[in-house]
């Protein structure tokens, strides 16, 4: 198909990449998700000059009040306060940067370490094949938060720990997804073709399977990154993860069920954060997802 | 692609010949929906159901064992002590003095060391899978039990772990000489010295009779332990079974000898977490709950169902320090930091106001209590420079030992230890929070390897000396209840010589001149003394607010109040 | 097909083998003394630490020490816990049943409303109820369990206080825990007003199975709605069209066997995330299963049970996986091929 807009009738005929970004900027959800995503991304950045307070600072003349829009609620304090005077607004913008940017540190880790595996066991063939496949198995059979609980017992309970943890766990589904992508990669004609051309492993690698595995390693990126941010989240539920005083929305969610009589904005704000990063990610896998399938026609 | 072939959901389903499949999803789907409506719009809860007349009890944890003996936790003695045993005294706060119980008449002679006890007749122990009792109680059983803790040759001294930590804080094993028994219903304990809070101590929820009987029938089967789990008293409830972590179950002792108690079953549901006790209380799933939170105070006040009972504590919050440990072996450190907690912001914090500013160990009920302390008024710049006078001008790191659960004193100490951590800050002093779960937080500390910690005391009788000799004496840091490491001769004889005496004139200058060595030192910060709440459904009666911890149901029962069947007596 | 079954039997030892080697692993990593973090015994005297290094080889090469942590795991010595002392095995046993049971109503549940759904989904192709239920997916897939469950909580339990909140059962209704089901353990016992015990149970069921079945609904609609789209474009659905078939019987006789072999498939290989989903249900609604008991135990950092814990939920994982794929083999001859072909 051509594309142009100049005023020589020249064809230019985009690349697989760029038809798949013309495909996801056409469908205005995914577009939404993209936005959100670009926006939690910016707040990780900036958090520490957004918030209008320190996270841990506590103001004790301030207990539980309730966001600015209702009648006992203060501008100042936008979003409320919680129990030990803290501001909710603050607490929510360093939260982007403990949930969400750690997830995305940990998504990106585990997906490098991951697909390098999962190539490795992919392009192997029989026993030692086989063999990685079990361990596989046997790793993804462990629920995530187990898998966690037992990381933090061994190494104590702090943010790095929690990470870790979480990263561990998304490995193998990096592994298995790569294995998969590079099996049947393997099968098709145009590899042999490479091959009967002289082509060693490592470049038919390079040329013939990466490219066409990169798709289906974006879309499993995404669904990772949401992976992450509600397995942190989890952990700081169930108290298992970053201690006090830092900002985790899972934690601050916990904190806040102990208030939910008097105070039910406490629960209210850290979940829709969660909810909203988390369907964020989602829109964009799913744009992804629906864009490469739509193909390049 | 369906649709361009004419095929559209109003086309399959307007045509009559429907599949099974088809009619059957419908079905199911329609089922579930009605049958969820129907049951959303009955709450099925025990109250409609005159038929199963028992009361469950939302209780905050697991009993580290059926023995108060062998413990000062709360949660064990809530357990045990007044549903499973009785003493020998107990001590009757309408009346403000101790009262009969398994014996039913004493008197002391003039030089105050010698103790007869005459015994109740006809007081049935209870019976088991295991065990059928062949007499009734006597005084074999008090010398059991009483030897037990205090003769370390007795056979069931090192059982379950060989700690009786109240008795070994108030010095039992010293002060009682010898117990005689005299015949089946008379025995006389003789002790080395005079000791006024002796009677207050027997009455005390830790001070349990257990069976001798099943004692030496036990060692018979070398089962020793199972005394302890599986317990044998003569109290208003046996013990039916225990699934930890989750509930234990109770059935009346018909035979009580103060009269059966009305109800058929107890049951203490295991909660830990405050939320979930209000939420059960709420939907009916608990009658009476425990240490509700302050923040749910309001909350329950205005539910029609529910009824709040309130007590003035006798209890105190505080933050000890390991007084072996550096830098907190420096009194002046210590003094720096009680200038630099703000007790006024943890009490509306965490207590929401229902609590008193704690100046003394002493609650200002008590009528030892000092009101002539200088207090340590929360000053910054005082502490500041009090650091700097003891050489810590650039501040240091603590950790702060906090247990996730509520007690009476505090109800909430993670959040006192956030606070405190946020205090702390102010002045250079960085905290380090650590908790664990409640049972497991108790043991550790017997490590003594923490540099401060925030706990708490409620009192088990009226008498000032509960609070000091538990808490602060050299016995109480072998037996484990002495939290601040701290052992001063000199203290202890200030102790010791006040309890030489049951005259109230003659104590009362050496508690004033305790609190004072106690106010200068400040081996710990009294935090509050919280008030006590006990929550329960308005149709439950016949509770009363035991204000030194221990609670019972022996005279608890449900009103019925549409029913025409009438509770069996 | 024996043979497949052979492979995969084969398999399902070899990955449990594997599984051990991992939590073996995990137990020597653990701080504190290996005697009392395999068995649970505190502060072992003489005798039973020479019994536990008898039981476990403890002085012998590390794979003797792996073999007989095997053997003693399986021949059911779990040791005991910190915590209070009890047979960690027993108590497995009173709680398991309690998480498969939220499991299974889960899952059954997330069926019969995702089933549907995604056929209504793949019929409405790209018009505004696909839209509509695909929306209602993607947001059902972004809930946290743990904010639904506390949402869940606050309106209906005790806002509008229809159900309630915590346990299986009112505490009053002394069942005897037979086979560890509720509702059949009330069906067995000779309590009086079981009517009213049923209820009880019931209502006790609905909030945390509704809240747990929501993800596994949402991945059923999706996956249901593809594979659906995907069989009713084959050439085989357009043969059957021009031959004059009832769209109905088209669906549900001939499109509908074919895709739910994806989703069959799919959703064993959602159990691990429905186990952790479980897990922390049981901690919101206070429902006495494995996930609670765990999670109890890593405050108290009660290490046996941690390790028992992980060796039953991922067995339970595995097994449920390898029973899964036979019984799909078994029923759908045309996957044993593609099976021989791969590694």
């Amino acid at each position: 198909m051509a594309r142009t807009n100049s005023i020589y009738q020249e064809e230019v005929i985009p690349t697989p990449l760029r038809h798949i970004w013309m495909n996801f900027i056409s469908y205005p959800l995914a577009m939404l998700g993209l936005w959100v995503f670009i926006g939690f991304l910016i707040i990780t950045l900036i958090a520490p000059f957004a918030a209008p307070y320190p996270p841990e600072l506590q103001h004790p003349n301030a207990l539980l009040y309730p966001p600015s829009w209702h009648e006992d609620g203060q501008v100042s304090y936008f979003l409320g306060t919680d129990d030990l005077g803290r501001d909710i607004l603050s607490n929510l913008l360093h939260g982007v940067r403990t949930t969400f940017g750690s997830s995305l540190i940990v998504t990106i880790f585990a997906a490098f370490i991951g697909i390098f595996l999962g190539i490795l066991s992919g392009m192997s063939r029989g026993l030692k094949s086989s063999i990685l496949n079990h361990i596989l198995d046997a790793t993804l059979a462990i629920p995530s938060l187990l898998l966690a609980i037992v990381l933090v017992a061994i190494s104590g309970q702090t943010l790095a720990n929690v990470m870790i943890a979480v990263g561990i766990a998304l490995v193998p589904q990096f592994m298995r997804a790569t294995h998969t992508a590079v099996h049947h990669e393997l099968t098709r004609e145009y590899v042999v073709a490479a091959k009967l051309d002289g082509a060693n492993q490592f470049q038919i690698f390079y040329n013939v399977i990466l490219p066409n595995i990169l798709n289906a390693l974006i879309v499993q990126f995404t669904l990772a990154i949401s992976i992450a941010i509600i397995d942190i989240a989890t952990l700081g539920f169930l108290r298992i993860g970053a201690p006090a005083p830092t900002s985790e929305w899972g934690t601050m969610l916990a904190d806040g069920v102990d208030l939910i009589f008097i105070a039910p904005w406490n629960v209210t704000f850290p979940g829709m954060a969660i909810f909203a990063s988390v369907l964020a990610v989602n829109l964009i896998g799913y744009g992804l997802q629906r864009a490469v399938k739509e193909g390049f026609g | 692609m369906l649709v361009t072939h004419g095929v559209t959901l109003a086309n399959i389903t307007s045509n009559p010949r429907i599949t099974m499949k088809n009619w059957l999803n419908l079905v199911l789907k329609s089922f579930f929906f009605t049958g969820f409506f129907i049951l959303a719009g009955c709450n099925p809860n025990v109250e409609n159901n005159a038929l199963t007349p028992g009361i469950v009890y939302c209780s905050e944890g697991d009993p580290t064992s059926f023995n108060p003996q062998l413990t000062t936790n709360g949660t064990t003695t809530d357990a045990s002590s007044y549903q499973l045993y009785n003493r020998l005294v107990e001590y009757d706060p309408a009346l403000g003095s101790i009262v009969p119980a398994l014996a039913h008449h004493w008197f002391i002679n003039d030089n105050g060391k010698i103790y007869t006890f005459y015994l109740r007749k006809n007081v049935k122990f209870h019976h088991n899978d295991n065990f059928t009792p062949s007499r009734d109680f006597n005084a074999d059983d008090v010398i059991f039990s009483l030897n037990r803790v205090i003769d370390s040759t007795h056979p069931y001294h090192q059982v379950s772990g060989g700690s009786y930590p109240f008795f070994q804080s108030v010095g039992f094993t010293d002060i009682i000489n010898k117990i005689v028994k005299v015949n089946d219903y008379m025995i006389t304990i003789h002790l080395t010295e005079k000791d006024a809070s002796f009677m207050a101590n027997l009455a005390a929820n830790f001070a349990i009779i257990q069976s001798q009987e099943y004692g030496q029938q036990l060692i018979r089967q070398q089962r020793l332990s199972d005394i302890d789990n599986f317990p044998i008293g003569t109290g208003p409830f046996t013990l039916d079974s225990y699934f930890p972590n989750n509930h234990i179950r109770y059935k009346p002792n018909h035979q009580y000898w103060n009269g059966a108690p009305s109800i058929e079953q107890l049951v203490f549901d295991i909660t830990p977490k405050s939320t979930n006790r209000i939420a059960k209380l709420m939907t009916g799933d608990c009658d009476v709950s425990a240490l509700p939170q302050s923040s749910e105070i309001e909350i329950i006040r205005d539910n029609k169902k529910l009824e709040l009972q309130i007590q003035t504590g006798l209890n105190v919050a505080y933050l000890g320090f390991n007084t072996e440990k550096a830098p907190f072996n420096n009194p002046t450190v210590r003094q720096a930091l009680a200038h630099a907690i703000n007790k006024r912001a943890i009490i509306e914090a965490v207590y929401y106001g229902s609590a008193t500013l704690a100046d003394s160990i002493l609650p200002p009920l008590s009528w030892a209590y000092n009101e002539d302390l200088s207090p340590y008024k929360y000053n910054i710049e005082k502490a500041k420079s009090l650091l700097t006078q003891a050489g810590y001008s650039n501040g240091f790191s603590m950790s702060l030992w906090a247990a996730p659960v509520q007690r009476i004193y505090n109800p909430n100490a993670l959040k006192t230890a956030e606070l405190i951590q946020g205090q702390l800050a102010l002045i250079g002093v960085k905290v380090n929070i650590i908790t664990f779960g409640w049972n497991v937080f108790n043991e550790k500390l017997n490590d003594y390897a923490y540099d401060s910690v925030l706990m708490g005391w409620t009192a088990d009788n009226a008498d000032p000396d509960n609070f000091f000799r538990p808490l602060f004496s050299c016995a109480a840091v072998l037996s484990g209840g002495n939290r601040v490491n701290w052992c001063d001769d000199d203290f202890d004889e200030v102790l010791n010589k006040a309890i030489a005496s049951t005259d109230e004139n003659y104590r009362l200058p050496y508690y004033l001149k305790a609190q004072q060595t106690l106010n200068e030192l400040v081996p710990l910060i009294p935090i509050a003394h919280a008030l006590r709440f006990q929550v329960k459904r308005r149709n439950i009666k016949g509770m009363s607010l035991n204000p030194y911890g221990g609670i019972s149901f022996s005279k608890a029962y449900r009103h019925q109040a549409k029913t025409s069947k009438q509770e069996t007596q | 097909m024996w043979f497949y079954i052979a492979r995969r039997v084969n398999l399902f030892v070899f990955t449990v083998a594997v599984l051990y080697f991992l939590v073996f692993l995990m137990v020597n990593a653990l701080p504190g003394e290996l005697a009392t973090n395999l068995s649970g015994i505190q502060n072992p005297d003489i005798a039973q630490y020479d019994e536990i290094v008898a039981q476990y080889q403890l002085d012998k090469s590390w794979f003797n020490q792996y073999i007989s942590f095997i053997k003693q795991r399986i021949h059911g010595d779990f040791g005991v816990s910190f915590g209070n002392g009890q047979s960690i095995f027993n108590d497995m046993l009173t709680l398991l049943p309690a998480t498969i049971e939220l499991c299974v109503y889960a899952m059954i549940i997330a069926l019969i409303f995702g089933l549907p759904l995604g056929i209504l989904a793949a019929i409405h192709y790209k018009k505004f109820g696909d839209f509509f239920l695909l929306g209602t997916s993607l947001i059902g897939y972004s809930i946290p369990v743990f904010w639904l469950g506390v949402i869940a909580i606050m309106y209906f339990g005790l806002d509008l206080q229809w159900l309630p909140v915590a346990g299986r059962l009112n505490l009053l209704y002394q069942v005897d825990p037979v086979t560890g089901f509720t509702l059949i353990d009330i069906y067995l016992s000779n309590i009086e007003y079981k009517q009213l015990a049923y209820k009880d149970a019931f209502a006790h069921l609905i909030m945390p199975t509704l809240t747990l079945a929501v993800i596994p609904a949402t991945v059923v609609i999706r996956i249901t709605r593809t594979t659906m789209l995907e069989e009713l474009n084959a050439n085989y659905i357009k043969a059957s069209q021009a031959r004059g078939l009832h769209p109905i019987t088209i669906i549900f006789h001939h499109a509908l066997p074919n895709a739910m072999q994806p989703v069959l498939a799919q959703i064993s290989l959602q159990l691990s995330t429905l186990l952790t989903s479980a897990m922390v249900t049981e901690v919101i609604f206070s429902w006495p299963g494995i996930g609670q008991w765990l999670i109890q135990a890593t405050y108290q950092q009660d290490y046996p049970i941690i390790s028992a814990g992980i060796l039953v939920c991922a067995g339970f994982v595995i097994l449920v996986t390898v029973v899964s794929d036979v019984l799909l083999i078994a029923t759908t001859p045309q996957r044993r091929s593609a099976v021989y072909g791969s590694n």
